[in-house]
């Protein structure tokens, strides 16, 4: 796999309401790259993977996501929100919710690769046996499960994952980054997560964000820029203290 | 058995089924995606277009049609261009709609004929002329659907992620909620434009407490449209009761009934 430039960004402002969420931010995702973006709450790391799918345009600035507009390029695009808002009475099994995902356009029908890639997905997370539950009967951490099949189901070229392992247990985040592992040969990662200290052990870029654009580069510089960012040393971030990291930035 | 040999009773049972067609597989949508009060703000708006079928001189069902989708439409752009919190836009739209329909009713001359069968419904005065229209408007809902129901599903499950995966939700939207305008209008001569989305609502309701497979939704809530209707129908007229309200009734029995045995 040659190492080709898949998303750009440059000097990208995303205003929503009165203030700034995003200001004058250049980024550059390559083929290959398993990139994770950090910042403090509000940062804007949401704002920056909506942008990348097209879900919001900004103000000023130039995206291109595979040579393309945004929303043409994402169709290349597997993308796990941090947030789902859906009815948990909603009427659909686990299998059928993974393969809601396989839609291709208009008037495209369900193939048999479709399940495939369904069954596929689902045994890489371990869902295979709750394939037949309703999408509702499942605990947080069995849902976050089901949403990354149905972003891998898509077979992207591009993986967006916003706080992936928030909900999930200790035993399956190792498991979750064995899979990433196994997946970044094939396509390229962007992870917004506050674990510091366990991705910086996986990725090979980090982009730091707070509204503007820190820091974007290998793990091993990233550390400085992450202190000034969070208004306190790594080591607290990296063990995981988060209400540390927030108190010292409320206090700013 | 006796009854069917009357032309007015065999009306109301094809009426029964066309207007269970409608209930069954847009009332599935209005129960999952959640907009009830949407599709309620969309049949009390259709009274102005009942109200200008007066005025016209016109069968009110025809002005019916073009009225909905233009409040379906309306209520859409209110909600989603002119960002106006949903309630509100359905409170504005509701009543605008419900005043056209007394305004041009008082410009019309003379009384206004039948106009108690539009608001509450009359199941036993359905010509041959309005069940054409309701079998012309249930083909068009069903062959939308068939053509859009991924996109449809996609959409009620989770508008965000149906964008990401390249679906154009707000057209769809828009699209939704037209067909949920022309249901409106096959179910107004059943229970009327003001308990319209209790056909809408119920026999979903009901058989989403049997069934988790949209498919199977579809079919489960069309029999139980069929099979309440008709049952709403014989007790109206057995009991002398009108027949709409009767209709609904039976509905809500049966929803109550069905909840408590499942809890």
């Amino acid at each position: 796999m040659t190492n080709t430039e898949i998303v750009s960004l440059k000097g990208v402002t995303v205003i929503i309401g009165e203030s700034a969420v995003l200001e004058d931010v250049d980024l550059s995702i390559d083929q290959n790259d398993f990139a994770a973006v950090i910042g403090p709450n509000g940062s804007g790391k949401t704002t920056l993977l909506k942008v990348m799918l097209g879900l919001l345009t900004p103000g000023v600035g130039d995206v291109k996501v595979f040579g393309t507009k945004a929303a043409k390029g994402r169709k290349h695009i597997g993308y796990l929100p941090q947030h789902s808002s859906f009815d948990p009475g909603f009427p659909i099994s686990v299998f059928d919710t993974v393969l809601m995902s396989r839609y291709r356009g208009f008037m495209t029908r369900i193939s048999a690769r479709d399940r495939t890639a369904v069954e596929w997905a689902l045994e890489k997370v371990g869902m295979v046996e709750l394939a037949n539950r309703q999408i509702g009967s499942l605990s947080d951490g069995q849902m976050q499960r089901v949403f990354l099949a149905r972003a891998i189901v898509r077979e992207p070229k591009l993986l967006l994952l916003d706080e992936p392992t928030a909900s999930i247990d200790p035993e399956m985040q190792n498991s979750f980054y064995e899979l990433l592992e196994e997946l970044k040969s094939k396509m390229a990662i962007v992870m917004v997560s506050h674990d510091v200290g366990v991705v910086f052990a996986h990725v090979n870029k980090v982009v730091c964000l707070n509204r503007k654009l820190f820091y974007h580069g290998p793990a091993e510089g990233a550390a400085d820029v992450i202190e000034e960012m969070y208004h306190c040393p790594i080591d607290l971030i990296a063990h995981g203290i988060p209400h540390r990291v927030l108190h010292k930035h409320k206090q700013r | 058995m006796e009854l069917l040999k009357y032309e007015f009773i065999r009306h109301a049972l094809y009426a029964s089924v066309l207007i269970s067609v409608a209930c069954g597989v847009i009332g599935t949508y209005v129960v999952i995606k959640r907009i009830t009060f949407i599709s309620g703000g969309i049949s009390h708006a259709s009274l102005g277009g009942i109200g200008l079928g007066y005025l016209l001189g016109v069968n009110p069902i025809v002005t019916a049609i073009p009225f909905s989708l233009l409040s379906a439409v309306c209520i859409g752009i209110i909600n989603r261009r002119l960002k106006v919190a949903e309630d509100t836009a359905i409170g504005i739209l509701w009543t605008v709609g419900i005043s056209l329909g007394i305004i041009f009713i008082d410009l019309s001359p003379g009384y206004a004929p039948d106009l108690m069968s539009y608001l509450f419904g009359n199941i036993l005065t359905v010509p041959t002329g309005e069940l054409v229209v309701m079998l012309v408007l249930d083909l068009i809902i069903i062959s939308t659907v068939g053509i859009f129901h991924r996109e449809f599903l996609a959409i009620s499950f989770d508008e965000e992620y149906s964008s990401a995966i390249g679906i154009s939700t707000e057209r769809l939207y828009f699209l939704l909620l037209c067909l949920i305008a022309l249901s409106v209008v096959v179910l107004i001569k059943a229970v009327g434009v003001i308990m319209v989305i209790a056909l809408l609502t119920i026999p979903a309701a009901i058989s989403k407490r049997f069934t988790y497979n949209i498919g199977k939704l579809f079919l489960l809530s069309t029999l139980t449209g069929v099979c309440c209707t008709v049952a709403g129908l014989w007790v109206s007229y057995m009991l002398d009761l009108a027949s709409g309200a009767t209709i609904v009734l039976v509905l809500g029995t049966v929803f109550l009934t069905v909840s408590l045995v499942k809890n």
